[in-house]
């Protein structure tokens, strides 16, 4: 037979136990306090008479209840007056100077009692650990996992492909860059990507570039691009700490310390240019796939102020010395440590001068917004505007608007990019005049600026193109060669002078 | 105490009306039975001491506070309460994070001999006492702060329910409950520690 028992009382109870009393602790100590009702404390005394345990238990009370009400009292001890005075004064004092500080410490104080409440030690220990282990986390990821390849800055007509989206998008600044996405830059245009602090490559003018590989995480950050044509300026100012390659179809180069370019043209991706300004950098070229004779790729070095040709699937020329042209050509790199302010998109080959005059694009980048002044980026804009438009009397009066700010920050860097920039807006609208004001005023101020012997080289130009007046032309070409002749520009007067 | 409270409203109007005798007279009144009171709450003599001056220290400052629709005591024992509260779980939070110290319990046995030996009672009923006594400040001391404060206001301070749920903040009822754990609680214990058939 099973018997089901509802619970342990019930047990007792059929059991014949002493707990099958009617009255519990709980309410026998309201008895004791006298907090029961009369009927109730009548029929508890009544049970008391005939139930031990509960009178053993009443009994207990009553003498514990006793016991506690006759525990001697204690005295305060002989200082405790002066004490309290002395705390007294002292924290009346602390309220009257209570400064900043205080009320901070105050303030963290409550915060503390506040908190010390709702949770318990233990709790409060493993959030702690909690805390600390995710502190240590982020350190670590900090410092052992690489910063993702991003771009610094971006001037002209340059997009990103970017895999995640699949879409074209403009390139700006702080996009990262993900395996797969492609960078595509137009004419004149240029990217600066950062992959470390150390490490910097520029895309420019009519490139297209894929990131095709990347390894981040807690191994040896390793990056892989792809050159499909273009222009790749590399700037390894130290030695790499992460794994860095730049394949051309033509050949593959590890970058571990120096500053070189590498240059696909469009209409012959098979060839490779690569010029290196400074450092070593080793040349690997791409074997054929079908190749019998089992030959194994031979790294080529190519030193500081050395290039050298890779075609596809063949061995690379002897290195050469660079000629006096891609030497100043390669001097742009120098420019890729620090971020430019204003850029005029005009690009470094010799025929710079020609896209200055076309008219120039200028980009100012978000480092410099800050410090160009309002009225001057709103003049810029309109002159950019009223081209768009090709009104010809709006770009005139926005031109003029430019110039008279710019006599107002004579004294500023940026100065002589847009004197330019509005120089070559006055060619733009045929007048001649203001244009070679603007250009001597840039060869008087500025002589020593970069843009001197732009300056130079585009009053030659406008002589020629514009006034028609060879004579003069040929004059300015020669001081241009005179004054400045290891500039890039000066190759281009040398050309003029041949023909 | 219900007599003695009018009188504690009229002296606290007293001393915010600026007269520090007012003051004066309630610190008089109230410093031992909250010394006592702190002192089986915390269950050490010099911490007690420390703690009743802050009480009176907070009671001085803040008296303006004080709002006369309940009675003064319960006002008093009522930052006595949470004072005692903050400090026991500040030196939970002390034990728990350093290194160095060890709680140690003898202390508390300690006090409380040396204070019933003051009394220069017969040494027969010293012995009595502390067989018993002793025995429930002991028990009494292991119990959970909110159940241990439920003894003390109404056990040993002789408040009443609706008064002690005043000063806990909580119902007359929840008061009454409470002891009745408590004093359950001690029963075990007791039972346990002594052996005894009480």
């Amino acid at each position: 037979m099973i018997v089901s028992y509802k619970n342990k009382r019930d047990i007792h109870y059929r059991l014949g136990l002493t707990m099958n009393c009617k009255y519990n602790f709980n309410e026998l100590s309201v008895f004791v306090d006298n907090g029961c009702d009369d009927s109730k404390a009548k029929a508890i005394s009544e049970h008391i008479k005939n139930c031990k345990n509960c009178g053993q238990k009443l009994a207990w009370l009553n003498t514990m209840k006793l016991s506690l009400s006759e525990l001697p009292t204690i005295s305060p001890s002989k200082n405790f007056d002066e004490n309290f005075v002395f705390l007294l004064r002292e924290r009346l004092i602390q309220g009257q100077k209570q400064n900043f500080f205080d009320s901070i410490q105050k303030f963290f104080a409550y915060i503390f009692d506040g908190l010390i409440r709702i949770f318990k030690p233990a709790q409060v220990i493993g959030i702690a650990s909690v805390g600390i282990l995710l502190t240590i986390l982020i350190v670590f990821n900090y410092y052992l996992t690489p910063k993702p390849v991003y771009i610094e800055f971006s001037a002209g007509k340059a997009e990103i492909y970017t895999s995640a989206s699949a879409e074209w998008i403009k390139a700006s600044p702080n996009i990262r860059l993900r395996k797969g996405d492609k960078i595509k830059t137009g004419q004149q245009a240029i990217v600066n990507m950062v992959l470390s602090d150390d490490l910097k490559i520029r895309i420019k003018d009519n490139s297209l570039v894929y990131l095709s590989y990347q390894r981040r995480g807690w191994q040896r950050p390793k990056f892989l691009f792809m050159v499909e044509y273009g222009d790749i300026l590399i700037n390894a100012a130290q030695q790499t700490s992460s794994s860095v390659s730049i394949k051309s179809p033509g050949c593959g180069v590890d970058v571990i310390r120096g500053s070189f370019m590498m240059s696909v043209r469009k209409d012959n991706p098979n060839t490779t240019w690569l010029g290196v300004l400074e450092g070593e950098v080793d040349v690997l070229p791409i074997v054929h796939p079908l190749n019998n004779e089992g030959e194994k790729p031979v790294l080529t070095s190519v030193l500081s102020g050395q290039k050298v040709s890779v075609k596809r699937y063949e061995k690379p020329s002897r290195p050469e010395l660079l000629s006096e042209k891609e030497w100043v050509l390669l001097q742009e790199l120098y420019e890729l440590i620090e971020i430019p302010g204003i850029i005029l998109l005009i690009g470094t080959e010799p025929d710079r001068v020609d896209n200055l005059l076309k008219p120039a694009s200028l980009c100012i980048t978000d480092k410099s917004k800050s410090s160009v002044p309002g009225d001057i980026e709103s003049a810029v804009n309109s002159i950019m505007d009223a081209r768009a438009r090709n009104s010809i009397s709006d770009l005139e009066d926005a031109v003029k608007i430019l110039e008279e700010l710019l006599s107002k920050y004579a004294d500023k860097n940026y100065v002589v990019e847009l004197l330019m920039f509005a120089a070559s807006y006055y060619y733009h609208i045929d007048d001649y005049n203001d244009s070679l004001r603007l250009f001597e005023k840039v060869l008087r101020d500025y002589p020593d600026s970069r843009f001197a012997s732009l300056a130079q080289c585009a009053i030659a130009t406008v002589y020629n193109n514009g006034i028609n007046d060879n004579g003069k032309a040929m004059e300015a070409y020669d001081l241009l060669i005179k004054n400045y002749p290891n500039s890039i520009d000066a190759f281009r007067a040398k050309e003029a002078l041949a023909r | 105490m219900e007599m003695l409270s009018s009188i504690d409203e009229e002296l606290v109007e007293s001393f915010k009306n600026g007269k520090q005798d007012a003051f004066d007279q309630l610190y008089e009144k109230y410093k031992k039975p909250i010394l006592n009171y702190l002192y089986r709450f915390i269950g050490n003599l010099s911490n007690a001491e420390e703690l009743s001056q802050e009480v009176f220290v907070k009671v001085y400052i803040h008296i303006d506070k004080y709002v006369p629709t309940g009675k003064f005591s319960s006002w008093v024992y009522r930052i006595a309460s949470n004072t005692a509260k903050n400090f026991l779980r500040r030196k939970k939070y002390e034990k728990v994070f350093s290194l160095f110290k060890i709680y140690n319990n003898t202390e508390i046995e300690t006090d409380f001999v040396d204070y019933i030996i003051d009394k220069k009672m017969s040494p027969d009923k010293i012995i009595q006492l502390k067989d018993i006594q002793n025995l429930i400040h002991r028990a009494i001391d292991r119990l959970p702060l909110y159940l241990k404060e439920a003894v003390i206001l109404c056990d040993i301070e002789g408040f009443s329910y609706a008064e002690a749920a005043k000063i806990m903040n909580c119902r007359p009822m929840t008061v009454g409950s409470r002891l009745s754990r408590a004093r359950k609680k001690l029963y075990n214990m007791l039972n346990y520690l002594n052996d005894c058939k009480l």
